[in-house]
């Protein structure tokens, strides 16, 4: 089943800015931050950098970080857009980055992701991008032009509108509940509350999900990820050089992606399925392994529902399932399926695909703390862009493949 | 129900001609396949996705459709909006508002029919109610 590339690359550093509602610095400059800091934590120098990847949130923007960084003759550079493949550009970037470094293009590159859409404490992100009617084209909101106008015009002006779609459809076709939902949410409270640098750290039950305010019904404002400044990066090198660097490597064993390319029409599946699918099954083939051997998932948390249509379509429980699987305790610390053990993208910050791979990181190399799964020989990591229109996986071991 | 005024471009003119008319407007091809008006926020398809035609047009619909899905949002300022994704009886799917006092007893398949608000300074947008 090996393609030869898998367990071929390995990420050997990780940094992060300042990260949540902090202020005073630009997107790209929390970006040189964390570039500098997981090249450093790679016990390496900016000189070693030869490929740089880059991925932004909400905020657009055009810095070419690697000149802006000094990195010279880079033999690769690309930025991911907001919409393609949008939070699912975490985990395209190691794929693509091991890809990279397996056909010789480059040795050793940085991917970083960077987001700062608070401008400052006084503004809420529907004070910047509008909560009711459209405001302009920021955010993925196409303004009042046209057939995508239509929608605009009546509310739907951001993604929550549209993963409520879906989440209603969940319920309506499986009988999936708020209160299942809310188990995700308070699941991932849980592990928030053993992450220094989460930004939500009070305790929540299901009581105070259930009492947050809606957003866009079924979907509460616990159901949703936080709004975050900061960057996060990520060093990914060939698997024999990654065992002469000073972190316990994190080999690439297996990816996969899937764009169901919804239809819009009669039949369509949008909320049903997922690209998690498709994307899990190849991903596995390449690593070789079974589900069962996945100890720690982290998956992506744009909205509580996002996980549990993820947990379905990778297999971990039955289509339709999700929702019970959730609210008997498997996902928090203790349960039998630890699930976004960093607090993810509800509870931890708000880095799109980021956030999952940077704690899938920390997961593997065994640096969790407080909230260290003892199982971390392998994690599956997820990505999701658009309305489910993206999706992106990675199985990443704490061994190399023998 | 609170709906901006809406701009056509060159693409929406069709339907908005149709709406200012009122009847309901939907994409169709020279072989006779459906479309949906966008698909996603990804924007309209540029070919039938069924035969790959580029000769595609806004027809009249029937206005009659079925209940798919649907959301209560909620504004900071505390106005509540009903929208949600609709099946055409022609089989293409819309997002739209529904003008509903409440979602109370909405049901998967329900029935609905196409009117048509005129914002002011917008064109005609279609809204759907209970048939």
């Amino acid at each position: 089943m090996n393609n030869g590339l898998s367990g071929a690359a390995a990420i050997v550093g990780l940094g992060i800015s300042e990260v949540g509602r902090v202020y005073g610095k630009t997107g790209p400059e929390f970006a040189a931050d964390a570039v500098l800091s997981a090249v450093e934590d790679a016990g390496l120098t900016l000189a070693d950098i030869d490929g740089v990847l880059m991925s932004i949130g909400i905020v657009p923007d055009n810095t070419l970080i690697s000149a802006s960084l000094g990195l010279t003759n880079q033999q690769l550079s690309s930025k991911f857009t907001f919409t393609t493949p949008g939070g699912a550009s975490a985990c395209a970037a190691i794929q693509y980055a091991s890809m990279a470094i397996s056909s010789g293009m480059a040795s050793t590159i940085v991917y970083v992701h960077y987001d700062c859409p608070l401008p400052s404490p006084d503004l809420s992100i529907s004070d910047v991008f509008g909560d009711n009617l459209a405001k302009g084209t920021s955010g993925g909101n196409p303004g009042l032009i046209g057939i995508p106008g239509l929608s605009s015009a009546i509310g739907m002006t951001s993604a929550n509108q549209g993963y409520a779609l879906a989440t209603r459809r969940h319920m309506l076709t499986y009988g999936t509940t708020s209160q299942q939902l809310g188990a995700i949410a308070v699941a991932q409270r849980e592990w928030a509350l053993l992450n220094p640098i989460a930004q939500m750290r009070k305790p929540m039950t299901i009581e105070d999900h259930q009492n947050s305010r809606w957003i866009a019904e079924p979907l509460h404002m616990f159901d949703c990820s936080l709004v975050s400044n900061g960057a996060a990066a990520f060093v990914i090198t060939g698997s024999e050089r990654a065992a002469d660097l000073p972190q316990p490597p994190v080999y690439v064993w297996g990816w996969g992606q899937c764009h169901p390319g919804y239809t819009m029409s009669k039949g369509c599946d949008l909320g049903l399925q997922s690209g998690a699918t498709i994307s899990g099954q190849l991903a596995f083939k390449m690593a070789g392994i079974e589900l069962s051997a996945i100890g720690v998932r982290e998956l992506y948390d744009c909205y509580t529902f996002t996980v549990l249509i993820s947990l379905e379509d990778y297999g971990f429980v039955e289509k339709g399932e999700g929702g019970p699987f959730a609210a008997s305790g498997a996902l928090g610390p203790g349960g039998s399926h630890p699930t976004n053990t960093g607090g993810g993208q509800l509870s931890a910050f708000y880095l799109w695909g980021a956030t999952p791979l940077y704690e899938s990181v920390v997961q593997a190399r065994g640096h969790g703390g407080e909230r260290q799964v003892p199982n971390h020989d392998f994690v599956l990591c997820s990505g999701n862009g658009g309305t489910l229109d993206h999706h992106a996986s990675l199985i990443l071991g704490a061994n190399p493949r023998s | 129900m609170d709906v901006a005024p809406v701009q056509r471009d060159e693409f929406s003119a069709g339907f908005f001609d149709a709406a200012a008319d009122g009847h309901l407007a939907v994409r169709r091809c020279e072989n006779g396949h459906f479309l949906p008006p966008s698909v996603g926020y990804m924007g309209p398809s540029l070919r039938c996705p069924e035969c790959q035609s580029p000769e595609i047009d806004w027809v009249h619909a029937s206005g009659e459709a079925t209940v798919v899905s649907w959301t209560v949002i909620h504004a900071k300022d505390g106005t509540r909006q009903i929208a949600g994704i609709i099946e055409l009886a022609e089989g293409p799917w819309m997002t739209v508002a529904l003008d509903l006092e409440s979602d109370e007893g909405l049901e998967v398949g329900a029935a609905l029919k196409v009117s048509f608000v005129h914002p002011e300074g917008g064109e005609f947008v279609p809204v759907f109610s209970l048939s």
